[in-house]
């Protein structure tokens, strides 16, 4: 499915109840508030009507009673009825202002909820901003479902109800000769509404292309003026730019057709109604007032009709939109916490990989691993893509489960504690450094925001990050940028260091980088690896030669089974896979 | 003030159509305001004095009056918005077309999320405006005025009385449409700040998980979106009193024709009829006066997108061909920097200080030392995507500054860090720049760039689309199509930066015999960065740069024989191979992902 709600879905979803019982239940908690919105939305509609009617009293009082007393009573009861409108409608819009938002505000915060309960591999499937635009975009809608449609068409039902009962109340023959021109106005709002459909698609459409066409031209500026291209740019864009603005223009004249039409069938009704009405007063089976009534009615009826159909466009998107929404809050989080986990208590450090075997749908991964850390000790695992490294690191994190076999950390089974008190203990650096928007200060407190400036100072300077950050306009204080764009690869891997540093986990994870950075940092880097392993078990998926050799034990890792284990001496000394690894590289250089 | 009238400067070649819009416009206007008068006319005269072909008349009128209105407001509505439409569409691709010249140094401050806005939302607030502001608000003023001087000679006293909210309304209407759009953008903030705190827990999701702050980053969602409801709901607030408060006064003006209006009957003063078209006259403003509060809050709104737009558009491009630049012919690719300093645009340290060197035709000049040392600095220069802030650099003994910038840059390729492609066909990235290239020159690019043999066994080759909606492509792969690109330019001058730093092992050698088709080019003078001494030590010349100066220079044996930057970065890294054992000799250092070691 598309990330934008398309007309196509519009067309072929009406109202499916499934999804809309779903979405009225998260009306549920504020049911008393939404009936009394619902008796306010009745109170203004009715007053509403009443207007014209006490009018068209006041008219018929003036022409035929001449009643003054009636007349002031009529002047009374017209402000009072205004009153009441302006204090109900006022309630109302209030009110449904109010439900609205709060239930966006509920559904967003329960998405998000739901989200960090469920494991990386979803995110990854679905993508950040397919996962985006539902909690954006798709819940919005449904903001519009309950102010737009749910209330909007009880408001124009019911208006459009009190308008036909007050017409056959006041003459039914009348009413019904008004009538005639309605089965006109639907035919003809049905025929426009599909070329709207079919026009505003096209709008859309082309103004997309226009605005993916300028994102790119934007983005890869620097790369067509390098290649002079920007006069072809200029002509291309100025063509998908014309398709949009034709598009808008049919939809312009289509837009401007509706209007005129409308008020001309209105205008046949109420013609109609002057002349039969005309000879009913002559032959005095109806007042003037009531006349009157009648016109100022047949006015009001076209409205709503357009209404509800503009209504009806919202129900059908919050009918796709809602499919989006529980699309997410009904994944089941693949990792969960067991009945009665219990928290890991403070650890030592040792790891156990025991007969592990995991894969992702029908296709094993790891099979048999048995590797067994002892507290304190540094892991290097190498091996080629996809020879299951970030698998093994993955199962440690929990961030997937065995298949077969269990992952014990002194002692303890990772699925039988909580997955809060298991990561809390471990430490992670990852391969794509991630900062956050925030000060400096923030993101290397980010797993613990209550940290003191002194340890977030002691951390950065562990790492050999705090020179360059008080070198920072703001220091510690310094806002981070997009992602942190301003700061260069290797500064961010110092941060992320830092961060890990200052979590102070027994145990480490960390992915090497491979983007490589300019010697110094280098240099930088490799010295801050070398404090941030110390005196932790670590557990590294290593590029850096250097990192490798220092490691106690290299576990060279072949499609998913650990093939060798040892120090680099005694690898190289063996002279089997490592060793190929390690000297494969010879023959390939190129110009060294 | 002057920024509406620099928007209406731009509906100024369409005056035609404007004249033909507000024909039409007061056409429909004046049939409209006919209309009660026809149904008074029918109520006293057909009615009242009982004349029955009065009736068959005055139904007649409404229709033949109302075809005649719906066909004016049909020109009308439809003229202001296609012309709306039209200005839209110029003012996007002056937009454009404007962006596209622009120098770097904008683009260096620039936030592509804003730019995208200007072009996109604030075009269309424009747009927006210009129709009402055109139609509702000229509707709205003619409508009043009209309104009021036909209830005026109808009955001075009664329309006094039935008018008399009138001018509070509008006053309330402007007012409430002026106040409530500060309250608007605190909602649309809060939005921006609330999208930007999910991205971040989304794009971050694994930091997240993994530092176990699941529950952090829910509290401070849910902050935010409190943060939000209470904006949105101090707005409801305004605006929810707004629209009935402007019903109850233009109810109030009705209620005077019924009360006071029906004494007037009664005591036969007016006629029942002038009393219906008086309620009939009032009902016809309530839809102007309301809009006027719109048109307002809408004006003022495009006002600042008018604002961003012109502050983008009288961005000069400050790198632009100089009056009488003469073009570069058949250069022989000689480069020369004399005594070149340059500080980019909003640093505070100059990148450059006096840097002179010359590069021979066909020759290789490698660029190395620390990040901010300069190195960028000087293959921009090159291309003049900026110029320099005093010193020259001459391509063949020409200032840059005297060619015209399509001629420079149509001699120079570029191979950048960062590969950009382009969400088209491999064919057209590959021939970006070069239109006319025939399909055998593209193929024989790719074959040299040994890009042919993994776009061959794609689905569909060459045309396969790449981006969001075709084929991922690995860094290795975009980086060789990136050389296909340049190697099809056949380009006399070469820039490569850092060509291969970010690119995954698995082809870097493939990536270097590209790079070095590329380089063996005919009489090509090439620009290398580099940070290992493997890429740069076959080069004919080496500059070594710190601090924005050339502080050595010379091939790699005579830099090797001093001090300096240059031996130390040869050392730190043969150490690195040495340590790492007997079998790393030449010139990797890293065990990479699969298993190649990386370097060169």
């Amino acid at each position: 499915m598309s990330d934008t709600i398309d007309p196509d879905d519009l067309l072929g979803k009406a109202y499916d109840p499934r999804i809309a019982r779903r979405l009225f239940a998260f009306a549920l908690p504020y049911r008393q508030r939404a009936i009394a919105t619902l008796l306010l939305i009745l109170v203004a509609t009715g007053s509403d009507l009443l207007l014209p009617k006490l009018f068209s009293l006041a008219v018929d009082e003036v022409t035929l009673e001449r009643r003054l007393s009636m007349l002031n009573l009529l002047g009374v009861a017209f402000l009072i009825t205004l009153g009441v409108r302006f204090l109900a409608s006022w309630g109302e819009f209030y009110q449904i202002s109010w439900l609205g938002n709060r239930i966006v505000f509920d559904i967003r915060n329960q998405m998000f909820r739901h989200l960090q309960t469920l494991n990386v591999g979803y995110v990854d499937r679905r993508g950040v901003g397919a996962i985006m635009s539902r909690i954006q975009n798709d819940v919005g809608v449904i903001n519009e479902f309950f102010s737009d449609a749910v209330a909007g068409i009880v408001g124009s039902a019911t208006i459009l109800a009190g308008i036909v009962a007050l017409m056959l109340w006041t003459n039914w023959r009348l009413a019904l000769l008004s009538f005639a021109v309605l089965p006109v106005m639907i035919l003809f709002m049905r025929y426009w509404r599909e070329r709207a459909i079919a026009t505003y698609r096209a709008t859309r459409r082309t103004i997309a292309i226009v605005n993916a066409n300028l994102a790119e031209s934007i983005a890869g500026v620097r790369v067509a003026q390098a290649f002079t291209r920007e006069p072809a740019n200029i002509l291309h864009f100025e063509r998908v730019s014309r398709d949009n603005l034709e598009a808008s223009i049919e939809a312009a004249w289509l837009s401007s057709l509706l209007f005129p039409i409308v008020s001309l069938i209105g205008a046949i009704a109420t013609a109609t109604t002057v002349y039969v009405g005309g000879q009913l007063v002559l032959g005095e089976t109806l007042t003037i007032g009531e006349l009157v009534l009648f016109i100022a009615l047949i006015d009001r009826f076209f409205e709503p009709i357009r209404d509800l159909s503009q209504q009806y466009n919202v129900l059908q998107a919050a009918m796709v939109a809602g499919e989006r929404i529980f699309e997410v809050l009904d994944v089941e989080p693949e990792v969960r916490d067991k009945p009665g986990a219990k928290p890991l208590p403070p650890i030592d450090g040792r790891v156990d990989y025991n007969a592990v075997r995991f894969g992702y749908g029908e296709t094993e991964i790891l099979h048999d691993i048995d590797l067994h850390i002892a507290a304190g000790e540094t892991v290097a695992l190498v091996g080629e893509t996809g020879a299951g490294k970030s698998s093994m690191v993955n199962l440690l994190l929990r961030f997937a489960d065995v298949w077969a076999g269990s992952i014990t950390i002194d002692g303890h089974d990772v699925r039988d504690v909580t997955q809060t008190s298991l990561r809390s203990q471990l430490g992670v650096v990852l391969q794509d450094t991630f900062l956050f928007g925030g000060t400096v200060r923030d993101n290397i407190a980010f797993a613990r925001p209550e940290a003191s400036q002194a340890g977030v100072e002691w951390a950065a300077r562990e790492v050999g990050a705090h020179d360059f950050i008080i070198e920072l306009n703001e220091g510690y204080e310094t806002e981070i940028q997009e992602r942190g764009v301003s700061l260069s690869v290797g500064q961010r891997q110092l941060l992320s260091f830092a961060r890990a540093l200052l979590a102070d986990p027994r145990i480490l994870i960390l992915d090497e980088a491979t983007s490589s950075v300019d010697t110094q940092s280098e240099r930088v880097i490799q010295e801050a690896l070398r404090r941030l392993l110390r005196g932790r078990t670590s557990i590294v998926i290593a590029h850096r030669l250097s990192t490798i050799r220092e490691a106690d034990t290299i576990v060279v890792m072949d499609e998913g089974r650990i093939v060798e284990q040892g120090t680099h001496e005694a690898l190289m000394e063996k002279g089997g896979r490592y060793f190929a690894l390690a000297t494969a590289r010879v023959g390939v250089t190129g110009d060294g | 003030m002057k920024v509406a009238l620099r928007i209406f400067s731009y509906v100024r070649p369409y005056w035609r159509r404007v004249i033909v819009l507000y024909v039409a416009l007061f056409a429909a206007l004046g049939i409209q305001l006919a209309i009660p008068l026809v149904l008074a006319n029918a109520i006293d005269d057909g009615i009242v004095a009982r004349d029955a072909s009065l009736l068959v008349r005055a139904a007649l009128l409404i229709v033949g009056l109302t075809l005649l209105q719906g066909l004016f407001t049909f020109v009308r509505a439809y003229v202001a918005q296609a012309l709306a439409e039209q200005v839209a569409f110029d003012l996007r691709n002056e937009l454009y077309a404007h962006l596209q010249r622009l120098p770097f140094a904008f683009y260096d401050r620039a936030q592509t999320g804003q730019l995208m806005s200007r072009a996109t939302e604030d075009v269309n607030n424009i747009r927006s405006m210009l129709v009402l502001s055109m139609r509702a608000l000229v509707l709205a003023i003619g409508t009043l005025l009209a309104v009021t001087v036909i209830l005026f000679r109808i009955d001075a006293r009664l329309a006094a009385l039935a008018l008399a909210p009138l001018p509070f309304l509008i006053w309330y209407s402007v007012r409430f449409g002026i106040a409530i759009r500060p309250m608007f953008l605190k909602v649309q903030q809060q939005f921006g700040v609330m999208t930007t705190a999910l991205q971040e827990n989304v794009s971050g999701f694994r930091v997240v998980r993994a530092f176990a702050q699941e529950q952090a980053e829910s509290a401070r969602f849910e902050s935010e979106l409190e943060e939000l409801f209470e904006r949105n709901l101090r707005a409801a607030q305004r605006w929810s009193f707004a629209y009935p408060m402007t019903l109850l006064m233009s109810g109030l003006g009705l209620a005077a024709v019924l009360w006071f209006g029906g004494y007037q009957v009664v005591g036969g003063a007016i006629s029942i009829g002038t009393l219906v078209a008086f309620s009939r006259y009032l009902t016809l403003l309530n839809e102007p006066v309301r809009w006027l509060g719109f048109v307002v809050n809408r004006i003022a709104k495009a006002i600042a997108s008018g604002e961003r737009i012109f502050e983008t558009l009288d961005t000069r491009p400050t790198v632009t061909d100089r009056p009488g630049a003469i073009a570069l012919q058949q250069p022989h690719g000689e480069v020369r920097f004399e005594e070149v300093s340059f500080t980019f645009p909003g640093a505070r340290r100059p990148a450059l200080e006096e840097v002179s060197f010359t590069a021979r035709p066909g020759t290789v000049t490698a660029l190395v030392g620390p990040t901010g040392s300069g190195k960028s600095a000087i293959i921009n220069l090159i291309p003049r995507f900026y110029d320099p802030s005093s010193g020259r650099v001459l391509v063949d003994g020409h200032d840059v500054r005297e060619l015209t910038l399509d001629s420079l840059r149509g001699e120079i390729a570029i191979v950048h860090q960062e590969t950009f492609l382009f969400s088209v066909s491999i064919r057209d990235n590959i021939a970006y720049g070069r239109e006319d290239a025939t399909a055998e020159e593209v193929i024989a690019a790719a074959t040299a760039a040994r890009a042919h043999d993994f776009i061959d066994a794609m689905p569909e080759g060459y045309a396969t689309e790449v981006g969001e909606r075709g084929v991922t492509l690995s860094g290795g792969q975009k980086q060789r199509i990136a050389i296909a690109r340049a190697l099809l330019r056949d380009p006399r001058i070469l820039i490569l930066d850092d060509a291969t730093s970010s690119v995954d092992t698995e082809t870097e050698q493939e990536i270097q015999q590209a790079l070095g088709a590329l380089m063996a080019g005919p009489m090509r003078t090439s620009f290398v960065i580099a940070q290992r001494v493997s890429s740069v030590q076959e080069a004919d010349q080496i500059l070594v740069l710190e601090g924005g100066r050339i502080v050595a220079r010379g091939t790699h044996d005579e830099l090797l024989r001093h001090d300096g930057f240059y031996r130390d970065m040869h050392e730190l890294q043969r150490r690195e191979e040495e340590t790492a054992g007997d079998g790393l000799s030449a010139s990797g250092y890293r065990l990479s992902a699969n298993g190649e070691a990386r370097g060169s």
